[in-house]
């Protein structure tokens, strides 16, 4: 079984930024996720959900890029970043870095989306 | 990027130290521990383990320089042994201050979660050097066949 190649999907809705990723997020791709992020930052948009659904591989890499976004996010309370349809492994990955506590996880993309 | 000749039961992966070599050592830590009956909650971890080694040595041993990296995979007994290495700077693990695990958000310190995940991936991790560079040896324990 070869490796999935990332892949990000962004859709700005009403009321906040959706983005649908895919693949691996490797210290490879993690330049590439956090520039389609922070493109959105500069233009002063906060509120995030991140569909994890098929995600399948995570690393330290894309953890940092999780950190520093939800940080700027959150900054004056303005935003969040929020994460739906989070799967096992990424769970876990999420947990073992003691993240789990910091991000609010949906089950669903909708419900993650209609928490802002 | 190489898969050499090795001895019977060693696989081995000859690659350039960057980023884009990840997917390729994904797949060859896929096949070995294929090839050696690991299941797939340990392929996992032993996967995560090694891309977070790698990703190390091509940061901090050769700081984003051209380089290359050694890998070999075998198992003795039921114990999966991974082995690293390469030709950069020297590693003191005693060095890297442990990542926060705990605690808000705006206090987190995300350096060190590569070594933080390897420890917990793996049952154990060895750093040493000799006059051909440094080594990293990895074991998980009783999971192959």
């Amino acid at each position: 079984m070869s490796s999935s190649a990332f892949t990000i999907e962004h859709q700005q809705l009403r009321r906040c930024d959706l983005f649908r990723i895919g693949g691996r997020i490797d210290s490879e791709s993690a330049p590439t996720f956090e520039q389609e992020l922070r493109g959105v930052l500069a233009d002063d948009r906060y509120k995030f959900v991140l569909n994890l659904n098929k995600v399948d591989y995570t690393s330290s890499a894309a953890l940092r890029v999780l950190i520093n976004v939800a940080r700027e996010c959150r900054r004056f309370n303005r935003g969040d970043v929020r994460l739906a349809e989070v799967n096992d492994r990424v769970e876990k990955v999420l947990d073992l870095a003691g993240l789990k506590e910091l991000f609010k996880l949906y089950a669903s993309e909708a419900e993650a989306v209609g928490s802002f | 990027m190489n898969r050499n000749a090795a001895a019977p039961g060693v696989h081995e992966l000859h690659f350039a130290a960057e980023a884009g070599a990840l997917s390729a050592v994904n797949d060859f830590m896929t096949g070995c521990c294929r090839a050696f009956g690991v299941d797939t909650d340990a392929s996992f971890a032993v996967g995560l383990a090694v891309d977070e080694a790698t990703t190390n040595i091509i940061e901090h041993a050769y700081n984003g320089k051209p380089g290359s990296i050694d890998l070999r995979c075998w198992v003795e007994q039921s114990d999966l042994y991974i082995e690293l290495r390469d030709r950069g700077k020297s590693f003191r693990p005693a060095l890297v201050p442990p990542p926060t695990t705990s605690g808000p958000l705006r206090a987190r310190r995300v350096g060190g979660l590569g070594l933080h995940f390897m420890r917990l991936m793996m049952d154990e991790i060895e750093f040493s050097r000799d006059e051909s560079g440094n080594r990293l040896l990895m074991i998980k324990r009783g999971v192959a066949l």
